[in-house]
């Protein structure tokens, strides 16, 4: 019994830490109509350090992304980033801690 | 082990990230190919046209290069291989080989994105280089000119293309001309053509959540004018016509692929003379991304 405190004890503890440094956002991103689309704008932000997931909702024109809080995101550089790709950058925002949003997002 | 690299290698840069955009089957559109982005997309086709007791097959197994110089110019190169044939009541002839490459460029001068859609336009200008055959011959001698694998001549041809897409559906149209070049004594008709291309998304296939296939159907067409052909300065009254032909296409868009098929059959033609009339076509492409 004293074992299984202490080993999900240990899980907890190791996994806390790097769930409250992550941050979530959502960039709107307008031009994306297709699966391809959508691949292209996650594996340019999965590109970036720091960068743990990046989902992209093709309907909403949303892609979620969960950084860690050191990654620092600016207007400038998302414009560059999906100008290159072919699509147009809008805005972005905060949306929640990580452990609200990024917890069990594996991709 | 040595050659199976070599061969993966060859067979990635053959197919290499293609954008898995649902598109238009036969013809181009205005979707944004990334900067630095390189593409190839293989395409197999089988025309027929006939008349009487004479009949023309064409297999073509077409190579399409795009590279994203930047995010509004691409530039393309088209290789097709092609087998020809023309069976007629006194006999066979045909010819196989590479046919007259293509290249040309796009840049798009008018985008308007908005959440899951967007409207662009994108003329394009390009030219046709006779690196085909142009004096194929069997035992009777010099192959008729539609045998010939190339024109001899430098075609130019351009137009503009404008796609509308969304999440759940893409529409493209295109208008071009083509001036064709002389060579041999022999200078085929100008043509302007007029393509329309409607793909409805029609399910989502998922495996999973990650990777959605999207499935297509639409419904493609084209109207061609083609002007006569002269040969040593003289028109041949049995060149050139009009056609309007039409028919469905067939999509499937992944993340990392797309399989599209289309088959055009002719609505209504106007052929000059004798000139062959167009019984259909099928084109079946892939692209994958690796």
């Amino acid at each position: 019994m004293r074992r299984m405190v202490l080993a999900v004890a240990l899980i907890l503890g190791g996994i806390a830490p790097s769930l409250a440094e992550e941050v979530g956002y959502e960039f709107r991103v307008d031009g994306m109509t297709c699966p391809f689309c959508a691949a292209t704008s996650e594996s340019a932000l999965r590109n970036i350090d720091g960068v743990s997931s990046a989902n992209a909702d093709l309907d909403a024109g949303l892609i979620s992304v969960c950084a860690s809080r050191d990654v620092v995101f600016t207007d400038e550089q998302l414009t560059e980033l999906f100008l290159d790709r072919g699509f147009t950058y809008r805005s972005m925002a905060e949306v929640s801690t990580g452990e609200e949003t990024c917890r069990g997002n594996d991709s | 082990m040595k050659y199976q690299k070599v061969a993966l290698t060859v067979l990635m840069a053959l197919l290499g990230a293609a954008p898995t955009f649902a598109a238009p089957v036969t013809f181009n559109t205005a979707l944004p190919i990334s900067e630095g982005e390189a593409i190839t997309r293989l395409v197999a086709g089988y025309d027929e046209a006939s008349l009487g007791g004479t009949t023309f097959t064409a297999h073509s197994y077409t190579a399409v290069g795009v590279y994203g110089i930047s995010p509004r110019l691409a530039v393309f190169g088209i290789v097709p291989f092609s087998t020809k044939r023309l069976e007629m009541p006194g006999g066979a002839r045909s010819s196989s080989g590479f046919s007259d490459a293509r290249f040309f460029a796009r840049y798009s001068i008018y985008q308007r994105d908005g959440p899951g859609r967007t409207f662009r336009i994108a003329p394009f200008l390009g030219f046709e280089a006779p690196t085909g055959d142009d004096n194929v011959r069997d035992s009777l001698g010099r192959l008729p000119q539609p045998l010939q694998l190339g024109s001899g001549g430098w075609d130019t041809f351009g137009g503009v293309v404008a796609t509308y897409a969304t999440t759940r559906m893409n529409l493209d149209g295109q208008i071009s001309y083509r001036h064709n070049g002389e060579a041999n004594g022999f200078q085929a008709g100008s043509a302007a053509r007029l393509e329309v291309s409607y793909q409805r998304r029609i399910t989502v296939a998922a495996w999973d959540r990650d990777n959605p296939v999207f499935v297509y159907a639409g419904i493609e067409g084209a109207a061609v004018t083609m002007g006569e052909a002269e040969v040593l300065s003289v028109t041949n009254p049995n060149s050139g016509g009009q056609f309007l032909v039409a028919g469905p296409t067939f999509q499937l868009a992944a993340r990392r692929w797309i399989a599209d098929v289309a088959l055009l059959v002719p609505i209504a033609q106007s052929m000059n003379g004798t000139g062959l009339e167009k019984d259909f076509s099928v084109r079946a492409g892939l692209r994958v991304n690796f």
